[in-house]
C-alpha cells in the first residue's frame, strides 16, 4: 500500500482547508506536502501535526504558520533572511525556501540542517528532528545538492494520511436525499 | 507560433485568435465539437504512425460472461496491458452514478505486462473500484455498464447467425458505456509525472483514451463470445463494417464539471491549440482544390451525423434542429460564394458568425480544420500542462496593476450584480458520499461552509472590493498578507493574464448555469460525439464510433472515420 503524490497533494489541500485555512493557502500546503514527499521527507506527517496543533485555535493564518511565512517570503520576492524566527513544524517551510532560492539555501534548526534547492532536498537529520514541533530557524547560503526523489508516499505514512483524511472530511457536506436526487440523470440506466 | 509548410508561406499575416471573451462563454463552450486535435484522434494517429501491435494474451471468460481478459498494446519502447474483469451484474445494481458499487465490467491499464501475481492482486481491487487500491504500476482505473437493449440485440442476432440491425446500433453507438475513467494518481495509480515524459503520452489523457479504445475491443469480443456460447452451431461474428459503427459510451455527471475550473493552465493549453489552429486556417490566402473537395465531403458526412443526432433533452434538441438548419444555410451559401481566394476560410468563418447558431459556428470551425492536418497537427503535443505545483503569484506587482488585471479578466462581469440572488443561486460542494462533486441551491440548503472555490468571477469581485482603500503603490504581497482569503483569486487572475483561455468568462454559479456546457467542452476535446444530455447536469456520449479496431489500424486512416460514411 502506497499513495501517489498527486492524491496526497489533493488530500493535503482538503485537509488544510478543512482545518480552517483559506483555499489559496491550502493550495500552498498541498504544494509543500507534495514537494517534501517527492524528496523523501515526511511532509504529510508534518502537515498532519501542524493541523492538529492549530485545530480550533485560530481562523485564517497563525503567526507561527510555516505556510504563512513561506508564502510571505515567496510573495515578497526578496530572498530568504538569515533569521526566520520561531516556526511551527519548520519542515513545511523548506519547500518555500527552495522556491525562493532555486540555487540552494541551508535551513537550520536545533539538531537539523537541510539543503534545499530546485534540485531537491538533502539532509541526514532523523525523522523526529525533521518533525520538530516548533523551532527557531536560520537560513544560510549553500550549494544545491541533487536528490533523486521518489514518486510514492510509503506505507509508513498511513497514520499521517489518516489524520489528513480526518481534516479533509470537514470539507464534505453530509449527503441528503435532496442532494443525491439532484446529482444523477434521474432516469434508469437499464436501457 | 511559426510554421514552415508551404501552405503557411502562402498566407497573409496570421489571423488573430478569437478572444477569450468570445470563446470562454458557457453557451459557446457548450457547443464545442470534436476536432482533429481531439485526444482520441491524436492517439490513433500516433499508434498508426508508430506501428503499434496488439494482442489478447488472456481470455478466460465463461459462458455467462464472467472472468478476466487482457489486451496488450506494444509500441516502439513499451507495452501496456488492459486488464478487464467481466461480471454478472443484476439489473437492480446497474447504475451509472458514481455512488454505484458494482458494474458489468471493471478495468485497469497496467504499465507493462502483469504477472499472474499482479492479476490476482488486481482481481481483489479493480472490481470494487474506488473502494480498492491500485499501485504505481497501474495507470488507469475504469468501469463500464452495458447498454442493455443493444447488448442483448447484438448477441441475439449473432447467435441466430444474422447481423444486428444498424438502425438500432446507430442511435446508441455502443455496447457498454464507461461511468468513470480515473488516471493521474487517483486511487493509488501512477502519478502523471511518472509517464508524462513518454512520447506516446504527449498531449492529454492518452493513457485514459488508450484504455477506452481497448475497452471497445473487449466489449465486441464479449458479445461475440456470448453469442457463440449461446448457440455454438449457428453463431456468427460481426460484419466489420457494422462492428466499426460500435464505439464506447460514456456516462458522466457533475463529477467532471469542476475539472475545467480546477485545471486552468491545462484548459488554456487545449483551447489555445484549437484557436491557434483555427487562426492558421483562417489566414490561408487561397484554398486548394483538394482541401475544398475534402471540406465539402466532410460537410456532407457531418450532416449525416447531425441528422442522426437524436436527443430527448429539450435545449439540446433545439440546438440540433438549429444545426440541421445551419447545414442547409451553409450549402446555399457555398453555392453563391464558393471557397476560392481572398482568405476563403476566414470569410466563411465570418459569414457563419452572423448567419449560424453557435452549434453551427463551432461545427464548421471544426470542419475547417479537417483538411489542414499538415498545418495544424503539430499543435497536438502542446495540449498539456505541468500542474504539479500551483501557478506562482507575483507578489511584487502593485495594487493598481492587480485592480487592472481583475477588471480585464472579468470585464464581461461588469453588468453582473453578485449581490442579486440569481447571480449566486448555485454553489459547488463535495458530498461525503463517495466524495462526489455536486451543485446545490445556496439559498435553500445550508451548504455555504462547504463551498468549493469554483466561482472565479464572484470571488474576483470580492477581491476587488477588498482592495478598496489600498494605495495604488502597495504590493500584492502586502495585500495577501492581510487578506489570505483572496490568495486563490489573485493567483487565478494573474494566471489568466498570462494564459487568457485559463479562465471561464461566465458565471459558474448563476441560477441558469447549465453544467452540461462544461461537460460538453471537456468531452469534445476528448473526441466525443453524439452528445446526449439526460438532464441539465448529466450526459451520455459516444467515443471511437467509426474508428478502426487494432487489427484494422495499419490499413485505415483513423482521421477519415471521424464522421459517418455517406451511404
Amino acid at each position: 500500500m502506497s499513495w501517489s503524490l498527486g492524491e496526497t497533494r489533493a488530500l493535503a489541500i482538503k485537509a488544510a482547508r478543512g482545518a480552517g485555512m483559506p483555499w489559496g493557502m491550502a493550495e500552498e500546503a498541498g504544494f509543500a506536502v507534495r514537494w517534501l514527499q517527492a524528496n523523501g521527507a515526511p511532509g504529510a506527517a508534518a502537515l498532519a501535526r501542524y493541523l492538529e496543533w492549530r485545530d480550533g485555535g485560530c481562523e485564517g493564518v497563525h503567526d507561527l504558520c510555516p505556510i504563512g511565512l513561506g508564502t510571505a517570503l515567496m510573495d515578497a520576492g526578496r530572498g530568504v533572511p538569515e533569521a526566520l524566527g520561531r516556526v511551527r513544524q519548520p519542515l513545511l517551510l523548506v519547500p518555500f525556501v527552495a522556491r525562493c532560492t532555486p540555487s540552494g539555501m541551508a535551513l537550520r534548526w536545533p539538531g537539523a540542517q537541510l539543503i534545499a534547492s530546485e534540485a531537491g532536498l538533502v539532509t541526514d537529520a532523523p525523522r523526529e528532528t525533521l518533525l520538530a514541533e516548533e523551532a527557531e530557524c536560520e537560513a544560510a547560503r549553500a550549494v544545491a545538492q541533487v536528490f533523486d526523489g521518489t514518486t510514492r508516499v510509503p506505507e509508513g505514512e498511513a497514520a499521517a494520511i489518516a489524520t489528513l483524511d480526518h481534516f479533509a472530511a470537514r470539507t464534505y457536506a453530509p449527503a441528503t436525499e435532496a442532494s443525491r436526487a439532484g446529482a444523477g440523470a434521474g432516469t434508469s440506466d437499464n436501457d | 507560433m511559426r510554421h514552415s509548410t508551404k501552405t503557411q508561406r502562402d498566407t497573409d499575416a496570421p489571423a488573430e485568435k478569437r478572444p477569450p471573451e468570445q470563446v470562454m462563454r458557457l453557451d459557446r463552450m457548450g457547443s464545442s465539437h470534436q476536432t482533429r486535435l481531439s485526444f482520441m484522434r491524436v492517439l490513433l494517429r500516433r499508434l498508426k504512425t508508430e506501428g503499434w501491435t496488439f494482442d489478447r494474451p488472456v481470455w478466460d471468460i465463461d459462458a455467462r460472461g464472467v472472468g478476466v481478459a487482457t489486451y496488450t498494446a506494444t509500441g516502439p519502447e513499451r507495452t501496456y496491458t488492459l486488464v478487464a474483469f467481466a461480471h454478472d451484474l443484476a439489473p437492480e445494481h446497474r447504475s451509472d452514478r458514481v455512488i454505484a458499487e458494482a458494474w458489468d465490467a471493471t478495468f485497469t491499464l497496467v504499465d507493462g505486462e502483469p504477472s499472474q501475481a499482479d492479476l490476482e492482486r488486481l482481481a481483489g481491487e479493480v472490481p470494487v473500484q474506488e473502494a480498492g487500491r491500485i499501485s504505481g504500476t497501474e495507470l488507469v482505473l475504469s468501469r463500464a455498464n452495458r447498454s442493455v437493449r443493444l447488448f442483448e440485440h447484438v448477441i441475439d442476432a449473432l447467435s441466430r447467425g444474422t447481423q444486428p440491425d444498424l438502425g438500432q446500433i446507430e442511435p446508441v453507438g455502443y455496447l457498454m458505456r464507461t461511468t468513470a475513467v480515473y488516471g493521474s494518481g487517483k486511487f493509488g495509480a501512477a502519478d502523471r509525472d511518472v509517464w508524462a515524459g513518454r512520447p506516446e503520452f504527449a498531449g492529454s489523457f492518452q493513457p485514459e483514451l488508450l484504455t477506452v479504445w481497448l475497452i471497445r475491443c473487449f466489449t465486441l469480443d464479449l458479445v461475440e463470445h456470448l453469442a457463440a456460447s449461446r448457440a455454438p452451431e449457428t453463431a456468427v461474428t460481426l460484419d466489420p463494417a457494422i462492428r466499426r459503427r460500435i464505439g464506447v459510451g460514456n456516462s458522466t455527471g457533475l463529477g467532471m464539471a469542476p475539472f475545467l475550473m480546477n485545471h486552468p493552465a491545462l484548459i488554456h493549453s487545449w483551447i489555445d491549440a484549437r484557436e491557434t489552429a483555427l487562426a492558421r486556417v483562417r489566414a490561408i490566402r487561397t484554398a486548394t482544390t483538394a482541401t475544398i473537395a475534402r471540406f465539402s465531403e466532410l460537410v456532407a458526412r457531418a450532416e449525416v451525423n447531425a441528422r442522426g443526432w437524436a436527443v430527448d433533452h429539450e435545449r439540446q434538441a433545439e440546438k440540433c434542429d438549429g444545426l440541421r438548419d445551419d447545414f442547409a444555410r451553409l450549402r446555399a451559401h457555398l453555392r453563391t460564394a464558393p471557397l476560392a481566394s481572398g482568405q476563403p476560410w476566414d470569410a466563411l468563418y465570418r459569414w457563419g458568425e452572423t448567419n449560424l447558431s453557435l452549434e453551427g459556428q463551432e461545427q464548421f470551425a471544426a470542419l475547417m480544420l479537417e483538411p489542414h492536418g499538415d498545418l495544424i497537427d503539430d499543435l497536438a503535443p502542446t495540449m498539456s500542462a505541468d500542474e504539479a505545483a500551483p501557478p506562482p503569484i507575483d507578489g511584487t506587482r502593485r495594487i493598481a496593476a492587480l485592480r487592472d488585471h481583475i477588471r480585464a479578466v472579468h470585464r464581461w462581469a461588469e453588468g453582473v450584480d453578485f449581490d442579486a440572488p440569481e447571480a449566486t443561486a448555485r454553489l459547488w460542494y463535495v458530498s461525503e458520499e463517495k466524495l462526489e462533486p455536486r451543485l446545490g441551491e445556496r439559498f435553500e440548503e445550508p451548504l455555504d461552509p462547504y463551498e468549493q472555490p469554483l466561482a472565479p468571477a464572484r470571488d474576483a469581485m470580492r477581491a476587488l472590493a477588498a482592495l478598496e482603500g489600498w494605495d495604488d503603490e502597495d504590493t500584492v504581497a502586502a495585500f495577501l498578507m492581510r487578506h489570505p482569503e483572496h490568495r486563490h483569486s489573485v493567483r487565478r487572475v494573474q494566471l489568466a493574464m498570462r494564459l487568457p483561455y485559463a479562465e471561464i468568462r461566465d458565471n459558474t454559479i448563476a441560477a441558469d448555469m447549465l453544467p452540461i456546457d462544461l461537460l460538453r467542452c471537456k468531452l469534445s476535446f476528448f473526441g466525443a460525439t453524439k452528445f446526449d444530455p439526460r438532464s441539465d447536469r448529466w450526459v451520455r456520449i459516444t467515443m471511437f464510433q467509426g474508428a478502426p479496431f487494432p487489427d484494422e489500424l495499419a490499413e485505415s486512416d483513423p482521421d477519415d472515420l471521424a464522421y459517418p460514411p455517406l451511404s
